[in-house]
């Protein structure tokens, strides 16, 4: 029976300990195989806009995870700090967000619309935090 | 650099330049990130090639347009070339009414790593002669070794 109570005891601790999140990918593998070509997808609507439900489901989905992709950047062992990076994040959040919803409504002009915003989002982070960026020539 | 292309819509050519810039990767830091150069173009493997236009995509994050090359046997291959954002090529003075459809052009650039038919837009050089920038600023050029 102490044996039990001991085994409940610990077993409750270790399901009341803070559970953090942490990063599988680096910030260069969640740029290159996630953030890059969720981005293009929206960038380059225009390109190869979808012709069917099938393809305006995998659109959504990509909106969907770049938005998230957003949230992943704002996570405290990535936040480089809690000002511009943060408020660069959440601009991505939000411009992709809305495609996610323009996805959802099949409203490809609506997309393309965001191709500006979604920039800015890019470049105004990668000004500030990527080395060398803008640097070379 | 050559001189004037030819004008005749017909008289086209590919040519793969030999790899020349080994240093310039030697210079070049690590940079593999969102739409970087690095991730997506070989600076070994240079591209000059003339040909036709046949579209233009003015969009952000890069400019892309392309050309319809003749090779030596006459097989037509169409080319998609990157340049830089909208903006950047519009503060060097490049409109988007620039390079249109039709026009006869030869490019400079690096071809993709993927093996497809794309390669870095770096300099476009216009059949009266003139040539214009279009790289994007973070990218290599052919002539960065200059």
């Amino acid at each position: 029976m102490r044996k039990l109570a001991a085994f409940l005891l610990a077993a409750s601790a270790v399901a009341q300990a803070p559970v953090t999140p942490q990063p599988v990918g680096s910030m260069i593998e969640l740029m290159r195989d996630v953030i890059y070509p969720t981005s293009d997808a929206i960038f380059y609507i225009q390109r190869n806009p979808p012709k069917n439900d099938q393809e305006w489901n995998a659109l959504r989905g990509t909106a969907l995870t770049l938005a998230e992709s957003g949230n992943l950047l704002m996570m405290p062992s990535r936040a480089r700090d809690q000002g511009d990076w943060m408020r660069d994040a959440k601009l991505l959040v939000d411009t992709a967000t809305d495609a996610w919803k323009a996805a959802q409504a099949k409203d490809v002009n609506a997309i393309a619309a965001l191709n500006d915003r979604l920039y800015t989002a890019c470049v105004t982070c990668h000004e500030q935090y990527r080395p060398g960026y803008r640097k070379r020539l | 650099m050559e001189g004037p292309i030819a004008t005749e819509v017909h008289v086209l050519k590919i040519r793969i330049l030999v790899p020349v810039v080994a240093f310039v990767l030697a210079a070049a830091g690590p940079l593999v990130a969102h739409h970087s150069f690095a991730a997506e173009f070989d600076d070994q493997k240079p591209i000059k090639a003339t040909g036709v236009v046949t579209k233009v995509e003015w969009q952000n994050p890069h400019v892309w347009f392309y050309v319809d090359v003749k090779d030596e046997n006459g097989k037509v291959t169409n080319w998609g070339f990157a340049g830089g954002a909208p903006g950047q090529l519009m503060r060097r003075g490049i409109s988007n009414k620039a390079i249109q459809p039709g026009m006869i052009i030869t490019v400079e650039g690096f071809r993709a790593k993927d093996g497809s038919n794309n390669a870095s837009g770096g300099r476009v050089t216009f059949a009266d002669g003139r040539n214009v920038f279009t790289a994007g600023s973070e990218d290599r050029t052919p002539d960065a070794k200059k």
